[in-house]
């Protein structure tokens, strides 16, 4: 695979300057999610400064290359922890993952109902567009109504909008936490989703979090939106929604550099 | 270039009503002086300007036929709810159509089972949870205004409210939202079961203060009431000790549900209305509430109230029964209407600091309106570092209204030089479109005024909001300034 690692946001803005097509990857992990990409990739690994730690405002500023688990361990000395179950329960697949790719991938996670989806945990970011130019969006509070939350919406973009290079998180108190139940999945999973009504009673035995309305397997499920390496079954959205979509993807990529990770 | 329509168009308002009638109805669209008074602004009335007309559309089609003849007619529209914004964002800036939506207050379906809820767009919010409380059920967000803002305002402004801070803002409990755009079609995104994986667009619209579209329905999560609730009132003599005992309360490492402050200005006002216990010699009050299973609600309330003692609280009292506590957020609540006891004209601010800040933040509060010679009153959301200093004076005083004017920017410069924001939860509206720039470059405020193209939302819808465009603004704006009252 070929794969360039920009040592800081100036390299990284030049390399998007020469407008060949790139694939932004944190750690890589989550590659057998994505729609395949045999051309270029560029890694964050090398930017992965914690940039900013303010326990008494519940916030963290970090390059989008820091990996889950060094936020976690700076944060857990204050008391504080971003909110994914760690290995220790059994969960899977996220040792040396990044921040950035976390919230471009948008997964649920576990302690949804507590804590909020992954977008209720980006307040602010620095990113970088496709031709190198530097846009910023959020504030450095965890309230804020100032402008468009366009970086709540690159929360999913899987890597098609714009480059996230700096994050501003919100942490939660490790306190708020219940203990997760041990993960019962010891094979990459997919997460169902879709209305509680029509969880079916033999799933129950699964990992399921009613009340966010979830349901991670090792195989799709019928009939729900279905995330996951084992196969993504994605409703097409409205002809309308997905006119909107394209629109977006224009605004922040408007040559296309950037390759979408949703598989269609 | 957008030009008022009331000058520049050929039609008196009386036609436009007759043809606006002719389409949807004539009973649904108004004209005339009465009208043009009550919806030349919303609760932010330093700036008016009056509508030619107002729609009183009684479903989404109608929405859209509506937006269609504006198009046609090259006449500006302005969404509106039930008007209780505070930055403007109702008024109609450049005139034209104002397109109400207090006839869209129907509850269209729910289900307790998958915890959703499906109303029209002018619902107002506290009739979300009257529905649902049977259940054991409510709507998360309650901005202070809950019993009159609509659920369409609270989508647009993405709503906070004193539970925010466990609870999280609007943006975190809509499913999905049907909405007209500026060419008059009607898009739904998400629905019962939440938004559909792929680019999302939700965050985009919530927030958007009605200029990329009219929404008509929305699909709102329900949260389940927590099975026991402790509220607490807790006084202190210093308000550097109260705004100490917020940042430490925030750092505990206990949400608590809630965290308030009043200071002893709205304390007054707020004990001549209500028979609320204020102690002598009280600086400023927290309202504090817990909330979850019965052990952990009533194990934080005593963290929380052991470290409001740390702080030298003079007093602490726990509300013994629901009576008690619906006391003390009935003041809380109703704290700014209050406030118009102490001087006929009262202005609210809104900015936001990082909670550690409160104590400097305060302090240059109260120094700012000295050396402006007004008056202010705190009644704020502590927990998030979410202030709303309340100037009261008397705009009918020689250049007080330059004072004030002078003394909001001091406030919110502080607030960004603390690394903060412009505003927490009453958006930019016509107020704080000036102010952005302080936040944001030239190049991210260019890219967000262009999501008006992603929309498909002209600069007509809602003109001269948030970031706006176009020479009509900046004349316009003049004259707004010219018929403030
Ligand atoms: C088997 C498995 C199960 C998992 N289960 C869960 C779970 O239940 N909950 C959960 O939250 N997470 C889960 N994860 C995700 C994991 O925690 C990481 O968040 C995820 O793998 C992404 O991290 P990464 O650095 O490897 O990103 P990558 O795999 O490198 O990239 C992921 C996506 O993000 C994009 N991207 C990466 N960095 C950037 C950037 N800076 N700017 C823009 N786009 C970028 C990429 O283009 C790609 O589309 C799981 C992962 C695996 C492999
Ligand atoms: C006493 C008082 C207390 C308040 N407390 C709080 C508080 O605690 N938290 C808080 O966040 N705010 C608070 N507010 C501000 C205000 O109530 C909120 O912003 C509220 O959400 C506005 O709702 P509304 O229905 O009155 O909207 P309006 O004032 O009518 O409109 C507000 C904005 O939303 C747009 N809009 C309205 N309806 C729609 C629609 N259907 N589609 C698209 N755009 C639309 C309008 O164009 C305008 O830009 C308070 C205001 C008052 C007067």
């Amino acid at each position: 695979m070929n794969i360039q690692t920009p040592d800081n946001i100036s390299d990284l803005k030049e390399v998007c300057r020469s407008g060949e097509q790139i694939r932004v990857i944190g750690s890589g992990s989550a590659l057998a999610w994505l729609r395949e990409w045999t051309g270029k990739h560029i890694s964050t690994k090398k930017l992965n400064q914690v940039l900013e730690f303010r326990p008494d405002d519940l916030v963290i500023r970090a390059q989008a290359g820091t990996t889950i688990e060094e936020i976690q361990s700076v944060a857990q000395k204050s008391g504080l922890t971003l909110p994914i179950p760690s290995s220790e329960f059994g969960w899977l697949g996220y040792a040396g993952t990044t921040i950035g790719g976390m919230l471009a991938l948008g997964l649920p996670h576990y302690w949804q109902s507590s804590t909020g989806s992954i977008r209720d945990w980006i307040i602010a970011a620095r990113t970088i567009s496709s031709s190198g130019e530097e846009l910023e969006f959020g504030a450095q509070v965890v309230k804020s109504v100032a402008g468009f939350d366009v970086h709540r919406a690159l929360v999913g973009s899987r890597g098609g909008l714009l480059i996230l290079a700096e994050i501003t998180l919100r942490l939660f108190p490790i306190k708020l936490l219940p203990a997760p139940p041990e993960c019962t999945i010891k094979e990459p999973c997919c997460i169902n989703h879709g209305l509680r009504s029509q969880f079916k009673p033999e799933w129950f035995h699964l990992a399921v979090d009613a009340s966010q309305q979830l349901i991670w397997t090792e195989q799709p499920l019928p009939n729900y939106h279905t995330i996951g390496p084992k196969g993504e079954r994605l409703p097409q959205p409205l002809p309308q929604v997905h006119a909107i979509q394209s629109q977006l993807k224009k605004l922040c990529d408007p040559n296309g550099v950037l390759i979408e990770g949703w598989k269609s | 270039m957008i030009l008022g329509y009331n000058e520049f168009v050929s039609q008196t308002a009386e036609q436009i009503a007759c043809n606006l009638g002719r389409i949807v109805g004539e009973e649904k669209v108004l004209h005339g002086s009465a009208v043009e008074r009550v919806y030349s602004s919303d609760a932010y009335t330093v700036e008016r300007f009056p509508p030619t007309v107002v729609a009183l559309p009684t479903s989404t089609e109608d929405i859209a036929e509506i937006v269609r003849f504006c198009r046609e007619h090259d006449l500006p529209f302005t969404p509106r709810g039930a008007g209780t914004g505070l930055s403007g964002g109702a008024m109609p800036a450049l005139g034209g159509a104002v397109i109400s939506t207090k006839k869209l207050t129907a509850i269209l379906d729910f289900s307790i089972e998958d915890q959703w809820l499906h109303a029209q767009s002018g619902i107002a919010n506290l009739k979300i949870t009257k529905k649902v409380e049977p259940f054991g059920y409510h709507f998360a967000p309650d901005p202070s205004s809950q019993s009159v803002s609509t659920l369409g305002g609270n989508i647009a402004m993405n709503s906070g409210g004193p539970h925010t801070l466990k609870y999280g803002v609007t943006a975190q409990h809509i499913l999905g939202l049907r909405y007209v755009n500026g060419n008059g079609e009607i898009i739904t995104i998400g629905g019962p079961a939440g938004q559909q994986p792929g680019y999302d667009l939700l965050s985009l619209l919530i927030g958007s203060e009605g200029t990329l579209g009219i929404v008509t329905e929305a699909w709102v999560k329900l949260t389940k009431n927590p099975s026991a609730i402790c509220t607490a009132s807790t006084y202190f003599s210093t308000i550097e000790d109260a705004s100490k005992c917020v940042g430490a309360m925030v750092r505990s490492g206990v949400m608590p549900a809630a965290l308030e402050m009043m200071d002893h200005y709205v304390l007054a006002a707020v004990a001549a209305a209500y028979p609320i216990h204020v102690p002598k010699g009280t600086a400023a009050m927290l309202l504090i509430e817990t909330d979850g299973e019965p052990e952990s609600a009533k194990s934080d309330i005593d963290e929380l109230i052991s470290i409001a003692e740390q702080h030298n609280s003079i007093e602490t009292a726990l509300a013994k029964n629901q009576a008690e506590r619906t006391l003390l957020w009935t003041a809380r609540k109703k704290g700014v209407g209050a406030l118009g006891r102490l001087a006929p004209t009262v202005v609210t601010h809104d900015g936001v600091i990082p909670p550690s800040r409160l104590p400097e933040m305060l302090e240059a509060v109260y120094a700012v309106v000295q050396s402006q010679n007004i008056g202010v009153a705190n009644i704020f959301h502590a927990g998030d570092g979410n202030l709303h200093p309340i100037f009261y004076f008397d705009e009918r005083e020689p250049g007080a209204i330059d004072r004030v004017v002078k003394a909001g920017e001091m406030v919110i410069e502080k607030c960004l030089e603390l690394g903060g924001s412009v505003t927490g939860e009453h958006g930019i509206g016509v107020e704080k479109t000036d102010l952005l720039a302080k936040m944001y470059s030239a190049n991210s405020l260019a890219f967000q005024a262009r999501l008006r193209d992603v929309f498909g939302s002209p600069q007509s819808c809602n003109p001269c909001k948030v970031i706006p465009s176009g020479k009509g603004c900046l004349e316009h704006k003049v004259r707004w300034r010219g018929v403030a009252t």
